[in-house]
């Protein structure tokens, strides 16, 4: 059996024949053996996330005291401590609620645009172009303008709101509309990105099973229902996971837009450990409260792969 | 031009031969004004901080929004620059994001070829090891990072700034799994030839893959040209921060008790322009990319 490129290949070796230095070989002997490869991704995956991983459970189980700098075993007390802190109570039932609004309103807008904008004219192309733009840009240039715009007075959005007749808002400055601000900020930030992947997830639907139900005289709503969406499915539960572990994650715009404020009506867990650790140094609340987050995302990514190995595919 | 007609050429390509006849002059109607509506709420933003850059700073805070500045002031770009110590920053951003890239793809390459084209003991450990940062983000776990490097003496330096970016679950899956279409039958045919390992890897496989690693150095630039996190989360000082701390420094900018708005229009259109740009000549390389990779 002769293959393609022999001939491209015995030129190859001749040009290797005149390698023969020790360097050479010990190279070539490295790239035969897997634990070589290897090494220095698994080495930095050791070094960065394993370590932290198992190095945050174990903290969360102690009391750093930093004067001193001793470790006292205190087992569940900073668990328990967390749990009675009112702050952290208000930061999980936020991202709880900010996560709920995101994954409902921010998949939903998601598939039905993308159905929406699935059309291939250039106006549709273009529009879905623009909507994808936010994803790529610094989640810091996002909160500067909408700081800007969402200014109490004088900002766009209030002018927005009294074309409409509608009475002005303090969005993140106030505390009731603190969160609303963020989630639209959210919305707007995510929606181009889901719409690109729904997309992509719709041409993936072949074209002969439309062909099949046109001929069956299916109506547009029967075939959006029964066919659409069972074969976006993989896609729509991929979108899901991946908003949900992105709203339980959110800090950038917290800490820039409105620092947990006001009055903790955005305090979110990401910056919940964020202020414990860093600012205020209890290790050890902030890293049980990094461990409660752990279990979350990390059970929405397993969940997500488990599904994936099953028979999703989301290209 | 070659931009405008790859833009243009699978609309004509694919023209179905749907129910087009069937739309109503309604529906038309509400398609255009949902794409308007669409096109305005996306482009608002980046539009009116453009434009706002250029405003003088009373134009900047007055009662009603100014949507075209009488005169377009340059300044604001020149403040921006000098307030900020931008110079520095960006030489930052330019350093880490190069060096992040490289060295991510030099870890993750080979890890990848080893995950994909061979089978050894152990390999289910280290495949779950090697993307074991997927699972976690780094929200969760960069107090641990904190501390380590703390101890180490190593807050403010380049190389952990590098070090958090090396190691990157999402880069190994993707290119292993272009690794794993390559065809065995090529590299066997290379081997029986006599080729040496090495040859194999630089002069029949790496050219295969070249598009995957490609993109993926792209993405971790990108990623890294935007981090935030990181910067806080691994500094003290401006020693190694990057353009996004600069841009958020100058919010705290005023002039005479009147916040700079203006010129924090500027940092931040300073900030996405290179993105912007890129995104401009290249979206449909990009969008793709985010795609194929499902990296969010």
């Amino acid at each position: 059996m002769s293959t393609p490129n022999n001939t491209e290949i015995r030129a190859f070796r001749k040009l290797e024949l005149k390698k023969h230095s020790k360097g050479y070989k010990i190279l070539n002997g490295a790239l035969k053996n897997p634990y070589v490869l290897m090494a220095p991704a698994v080495i930095a995956a050791l070094a960065i996330s394993c370590f932290a991983i198992v190095y945050c459970i174990i903290i969360s189980f102690f009391k750093w005291d930093l004067i001193a700098d001793t470790r006292t075993f205190v087992g569940m007390y900073n668990y328990q401590y967390i749990f009675q802190d009112p702050i952290f109570l208000q930061a999980l039932s936020n991202t709880v609620t900010y996560a709920i609004f995101i994954v409902i309103i921010g998949t939903a807008l998601k598939v039905l645009l993308g159905v929406f904008l699935n059309k291939n004219t250039p106006a549709h192309n273009f529009v879905q172009t623009i909507m994808f733009t936010p994803h790529i840009i610094a989640s810091v240039a996002v909160a500067v303008v909408f700081r800007y715009m969402m200014m109490p007075d004088g900002g766009v959005f209030n002018t927005i709101l009294s074309w409409f007749g509608l009475p002005p808002s303090r969005w993140y400055m106030g505390q009731e509309s603190a969160l609303a601000s963020l989630i639209f900020i959210a919305l707007w930030h995510g929606l181009g990105y889901g719409v690109l992947i729904a997309i992509s997830g719709l041409r993936a639907i072949p074209d002969y099973v439309y062909e099949a139900a046109r001929l069956d005289k299916s109506s547009r709503t029967t075939t959006m229902m029964k066919i659409t969406m069972p074969l976006l499915s993989p896609t729509i539960f991929y979108l899901l996971i991946t908003t949900c572990v992105g709203a339980f994650t959110t800090y950038d715009i917290v800490d820039l837009m409105t620092q947990g404020g006001p009055n903790n009506a955005t305090m979110m867990l990401t910056y919940y450990i964020y202020e414990q650790g860093i600012r205020f140094m209890h290790y050890g609340r902030a890293m049980a409260a990094a461990v409660i987050l752990m279990i979350i995302c990390s059970s929405l990514t397993l969940l997500s792969f488990k599904a994936s190995a099953k028979k999703i595919h989301y290209q | 031009m070659s931009f405008m007609s790859m833009a243009m050429a699978p609309a004509k390509a694919a023209k179905p031969p749907k129910m087009k006849k069937k739309e109503s002059m309604v529906s038309k109607i509400l398609t255009v004004l949902l794409l308007v509506a669409l096109f305005l709420i996306f482009i608002l933003p980046f539009y009116y901080m453009l434009i706002s850059s250029f405003k003088s700073l009373l134009e900047a805070i007055s009662p009603t929004p100014v949507w075209w500045p009488e005169e377009f002031l340059w300044e604001n770009y020149q403040k921006a620059w000098q307030i900020s110590k931008m110079p520095k920053y960006a030489m930052n951003s330019v350093i880490l994001s190069v060096s992040c890239s490289v060295a991510c793809i030099v870890v993750s390459v080979p890890c990848a070829f080893a995950l994909a084209r061979m089978e050894f003991r152990g390999k289910a450990v280290m495949f779950a090891i090697s993307l074991s940062s997927m699972m976690v983000p780094a929200q969760c776990v960069f107090l641990p990072i904190f501390i380590m490097f703390s101890k180490f003496g190593w807050l403010n330096t380049y190389w952990a700034m590098i070090l958090v970016f090396t190691h990157s679950g999402s880069t190994i899956l993707f290119i292993r799994n272009a690794f794993k279409q390559v065809s065995n039958e090529v590299l066997e045919a290379a081997r029986l030839d006599g080729a040496s390992e090495l040859t194999v890897m630089f002069k029949v496989i790496m050219p295969m893959v070249k598009p995957a690693i490609i993109t993926m150095a792209l993405m971790i630039f990108m990623r890294r040209w935007n981090d935030y996190f990181w910067n806080i989360s691994l500094t003290t000082n401006d020693n190694v921060r990057t353009l996004p701390y600069a841009v958020k420094s100058i919010t705290a900018a005023t002039d005479g008790g009147i916040p700079e708005y203006a010129v924090q229009m500027a940092g931040a259109t300073v900030l996405m322009a290179p993105m912007l740009i890129a995104y401009i000549f290249a979206n449909k390389q990009i969008k793709n990319a985010f795609v194929y990779t499902g990296i969010k």
